[in-house]
Parts: C-alpha cells; sequence; structure tokens
C-alpha cells in the first residue's frame, strides 16, 4: 500500500492502541509495547520493534505508518528561540516556538489551524478556524524537532484555542505524560476560557492552567475576546474556585494595551478578582500585528502596574517578550504564509 | 452544567437550509443567551442561542443540519413528544438601550429573534429604535424576516435583509456598509454582530477601517 494511505498511529493513545491490537486479534499488552516503543523509545519503524511478533510487525507495517508532521521553515532569532513552520494541508500552517532558557527549555505548541474565537489582539484569529489538529499532528510539533530531548516544558500557548478541541488536547497531554515521561506539572494549557473543556481539562488531567483574562471588565473584555458574551470570566472563576491549585500552578494572562485596560480602576478591580485565588498574574508586552486598534503599553508603566499588583499581594510577573526578530508571536508567522481565503459563494454575509 | 430533560413541542423545516426545534421550557432566561442541548445517551452538547422572546413556557432553536454532524442530523428526526437534554440558560450577549445596529448571519439572526419582545415593548424609545442587517445566502433562509418587516412597518425597527445568492441576490452586507458615509456608523452607539468568524472578522476590519471605536462593537461566534 501507498505510504500516503496508510493509517497513523502516531497520537493515538494507549488505549487506542490496544484496542487497535485486540481487533486484529492480539493480546491487548501488545499495544502497551507499541505504545512504549513509539514514545518512550522514540523508535518510528514498525520493523524495529523486536518485542512484537513478526507476523504482527508485518501486518502493521502493511496498514499503518508511523508519522511525525514535518517541519517546512525554520527562523532562529538572535535571542535563540527557534519558530518552526509546519503545513498541515496545502494551505494551512501550524507554528511552534522552542524557547530556550537557562533553567528551561520551552516548547510552545499549537492546537488548531487558525482559530475561530476572534479576539481583537491576536493574529491567529485574523485567520479564523482552518482546521483542527490532531492529538499526533500536537505532539509531533515535540518530536519532530532537534531539541526535542533537551525540552523541559510544554505550554500550549500557539495558535488556537486548546479547549475548542479539547478532545485531542487532552490525548496530547496523555502522550506527553504517559508516552514522553514529561510531568503533569510541567505543562500549561492557556485558554481562554471555554467552559465545557475547562472542566473536563481540570477533571481529567493534573496539568497547569492559564487563563487569558486581559479585562477585568465584563463589557470591557466582551470587546476584546468575543468569548465573554458566550462564557463570562465570572462563569470561569466560578469553575476555578472550586478546585485546589496547591498542586498545579493557576495562572492569568494579561497583555497591557495603552491606555484601555491598564488603568489604577483596571489594577484594582484584578486585585479584587484575583486575590481569593492561589494564582499569579503574568503581564505581557504586546506585540503590535497590523491594522488594530490597539498598541502596547510602555515598559515602564508595565513595571508600575506590576508593582502596583505587587504591593496588593498579587505574584505578579512580567514576561520577556523572545523571539521579537523572528515574529515568535503566536500567528505572525502562520498568517503571512496562509493562503486560503473563504470562496465568496460559500459565504452568508 | 447541570443538564435537564425537556419534551419536544415540535419540529420542522425553517426555510429551505434552516431547522426549528420547539422545547418545553420554565426556566427564565435573557433574550441574547444560549442553552446547551445533548440526546441522551450522547456526550458532547452543542450550544445554541435561543431564538424566541421569553414567557412563552418554550424556547426555540434555530440550526441548520451538518450532514456530517454528530448532533443536528440525529436533532432533524426527533418528533414532539421525544425527550432531549438541555443546559443553561448562559451567557451575555445581551440587549443594551441606545442607539444599536445589529448584523447578523445565517442562524446569527437567533439572538436577535429572541428581542423581538424588547422591539414591541418600545424599550428603546422612539428615537433610538434597532437597525438590523439580515443576510444569509438565500431569501427563503431569512429567518423571521416576516416578523422583523413587520416591526420595520411599525417603526419599531429598521430592517435590511440582504441575499447572497439565488434571483433576489443583491449588494452584500460587506458593500452595503462600505458605501456609507461616517454619519451613518457615528450614529451608533453599540454595534452587535453574530456570524461566523469569517463575518465576524471582515465586519470588525471594516468597521475599524471605518473610525468606529472597537469599544462600541460587540460580536458572538458560532460555537
Amino acid at each position: 500500500m501507498n505510504d500516503r494511505k496508510k493509517g497513523n498511529l502516531y497520537g493515538l493513545t494507549l488505549t487506542e492502541l490496544r484496542n487497535l491490537v485486540k481487533n486484529l486479534g492480539e493480546p491487548e499488552y501488545r499495544g502497551n509495547q507499541l505504545f512504549e516503543w513509539m514514545y518512550t523509545h522514540r523508535i518510528h519503524n514498525l520493523q524495529a520493534m523486536t518485542n512484537l511478533g513478526q507476523s504482527l510487525r508485518d501486518h502493521l507495517s502493511n496498514e499503518y505508518r508511523i508519522q511525525v508532521i514535518d517541519i517546512s521553515k525554520v527562523d532562529e532569532s538572535t535571542d535563540g528561540t527557534k519558530k518552526y513552520l509546519y503545513p498541515i494541508s496545502t494551505a494551512t500552517y501550524v507554528e511552534s516556538a522552542y524557547i530556550p532558557e537557562t533553567d528551561r527549555k520551552t516548547l510552545c505548541v499549537s492546537t488548531q489551524g487558525g482559530c475561530k474565537m476572534a479576539c481583537l489582539f491576536c493574529m491567529t484569529a485574523r485567520q479564523g478556524l482552518q482546521t483542527q489538529l490532531s492529538a499526533g499532528e500536537i505532539l509531533g510539533q515535540y518530536a519532530g524537532i532537534p531539541e526535542s530531548l533537551d525540552i523541559t516544558h510544554i505550554v500550549y500557548m500557539g495558535m488556537g484555542e486548546p479547549l475548542d478541541n479539547t478532545e485531542e488536547v487532552l490525548k496530547s497531554i496523555e502522550g506527553f505524560t504517559e508516552g514522553y515521561g514529561l510531568s503533569s506539572k510541567r505543562i500549561t494549557v492557556s485558554t481562554i476560557g471555554i467552559l465545557p473543556g475547562l472542566s473536563r481539562l481540570l477533571e481529567e488531567t493534573e496539568v497547569n492552567v492559564a487563563i487569558s483574562l486581559h479585562s477585568p471588565f465584563a463589557e470591557e473584555r466582551k470587546r476584546l475576546m468575543p468569548v465573554q458574551s458566550v462564557y463570562p470570566f465570572e462563569s470561569v472563576l466560578e469553575l476555578l474556585k472550586k478546585y485546589d491549585f496547591s498542586r498545579r500552578k493557576l495562572s492569568f494572562e494579561y497583555i497591557l494595551f495603552d491606555g484601555i485596560n491598564d488603568t489604577a480602576d483596571h489594577a484594582q478591580e484584578l486585585v479584587r478578582l484575583l486575590n481569593p485565588l492561589r494564582c499569579r498574574i503574568n503581564l505581557l508586552h504586546f506585540h503590535p500585528i497590523p491594522n488594530s486598534p490597539l498598541s502596547g503599553t510602555p515598559r515602564k508603566r508595565i513595571e508600575e502596574f506590576q508593582a502596583y499588583l505587587k504591593s496588593k499581594g498579587l505574584i505578579a510577573t512580567v514576561r520577556k517578550s523572545r523571539g521579537e526578530d523572528i515574529q515568535a508571536a503566536c500567528g505572525l508567522l502562520s498568517t503571512k504564509e496562509l493562503v486560503r481565503r473563504p470562496l465568496a459563494e460559500t459565504l452568508d454575509y | 452544567m447541570i443538564f435537564v430533560r425537556s419534551q419536544v413541542l415540535s419540529s420542522d423545516r425553517w426555510g429551505l437550509a434552516g431547522w426549528r426545534l420547539v422545547l418545553d421550557w420554565s426556566l427564565p432566561y435573557v433574550p441574547g443567551q444560549w442553552v446547551q442541548l445533548r440526546l441522551p445517551g450522547l456526550d458532547d452538547p452543542r450550544m445554541y442561542s435561543i431564538a424566541n422572546p421569553p414567557g412563552q413556557r418554550a424556547i426555540t432553536i434555530l440550526y441548520t443540519l451538518l450532514a456530517e454532524g454528530r448532533l443536528t442530523p440525529r436533532l432533524s428526526l426527533l418528533k414532539p413528544g421525544d425527550i432531549i437534554e438541555v443546559a443553561g440558560p448562559g451567557g451575555a450577549f445581551e440587549a443594551e438601550k441606545g442607539s444599536n445596529l445589529w448584523i447578523a448571519g445565517g442562524t446569527g439572526i437567533a439572538p436577535f429573534l429572541s428581542m423581538q419582545k424588547l422591539i414591541e415593548s418600545k424599550w428603546y424609545g422612539p428615537n433610538s429604535r434597532p437597525t438590523l442587517l439580515q443576510s444569509n445566502k438565500l431569501e427563503d433562509d431569512l429567518y423571521g424576516s416576516e416578523i422583523f418587516s413587520d416591526l420595520n412597518e411599525r417603526n419599531l425597527l429598521k430592517y435590511y435583509p440582504f441575499v447572497t445568492q439565488g434571483t433576489n441576490s443583491g449588494p452584500r452586507i460587506t458593500e452595503w456598509l462600505d458605501a456609507q458615509d461616517r454619519s451613518f456608523f457615528k450614529a451608533f452607539e453599540r454595534i452587535m454582530i453574530c456570524g461566523s468568524t469569517s463575518m465576524i472578522l471582515d465586519l470588525r476590519d471594516l468597521l475599524l477601517g471605518r473610525g468606529v471605536d472597537f469599544h462600541r462593537i460587540v460580536s458572538e461566534v458560532y460555537f
């Protein structure tokens, strides 16, 4: 069979692999062996899996392949950050960013091609939702890069809203933890607060959670993030308060927009909302995007904002911008590469 | 969310592409809110805006059938008396007083359909009746257009229908808006948009380009 027509085993969970071999008439533990070869030992050649019987190896080789997504481009920043671009289809690209620091090496992964959430400040949103990534396409962003073995932390902060693709994200988390042996404590999923997905993430995993907040005021947040009309932040907060964050980290992401969400009122409201929680707030500088009505708060005022939050007892950090010379902020590179626009005849407006 | 069992009161086609599901419902809700629907034995609920005004002891759900979808093919088979699980209401895509421009694409008209009693009650006042731009591919799928046309005739709403395909197709909403002068946009304190992500992105770009402050734009994407 043509290799492209074969089913791809990469990204399947342990349960899925056990079911697959069982359906082939093999004992379920063969699925565990396959899982270990593929993820723990990083062997992608089915014939090299020597503790599987020859007939099973032959059968699997005829019907399946183990294919990690291809890298089509890599850019390296002067600060060591690397941006990888992957073609998902002929017209859709996703990105990941490898961010080396002295004490950690972080990989920022994407979960969707594009995004449908239409946040005002986000470059990926300009693409609309192009495609959902499979667990294999998420894990492949890790396994397919040369720095893979050095990576200590995974953050789901690349393109797309992870919890608009919850099932595949949960499978990929299982791949990272059970397969590649990364600790849940070193994995962070960032979300705008899709409640059903957030609820599952909190129930079914132990990973860290980062919530994109960007305004403590509902009406203002609605203008910045349409999701606020659907899942108001107060409902997100209500859900978070039911969980214990002493063994996993909870953080809030807050991009500061000049003259918009960086006032004393905003700082006071953040303190009121977040102080009851065991959490930290990450303040981010805005990476400008074309034709945006928003601009970034100057560095000095970000520091003043941070100082106020800290003086009121919040743990507030200012995240360093990385890879600005290679457009490492999510969506910048792939949006440039995107060639598809909806056809006029398919539109209802 | 907590799901409760609700009885199907009716289920029928609405236009050429739409379906209308009416469910028994007694919980209060605010126009613009959504509910989640789930069929017994199937997880993975889907969210729909309520498409009728409160106070009817029933909710109307407007949807289009997606052949490859998990829920809508099954929804279309429901008959009066069948049971479906419903959670909600939720969300905050709510009407606000003042001068409003509402823009809806496809089934994005649902939240505005739930606001019709507010319009009829003259909640908006004679000098700030809302302006509604409704668009779909075909004229038959301008859901609720007879209601909005009636409100238009009674001077309670300014209603502009748009059709992108078929014999009655005319300018698109984007083209029509682009042809308006700045005073048109200045007249609105708030612009509410409900529809596909691509519609929201295109309209938001257009509005920002015409000098509309982003604080005046509220949108809701399909979930």
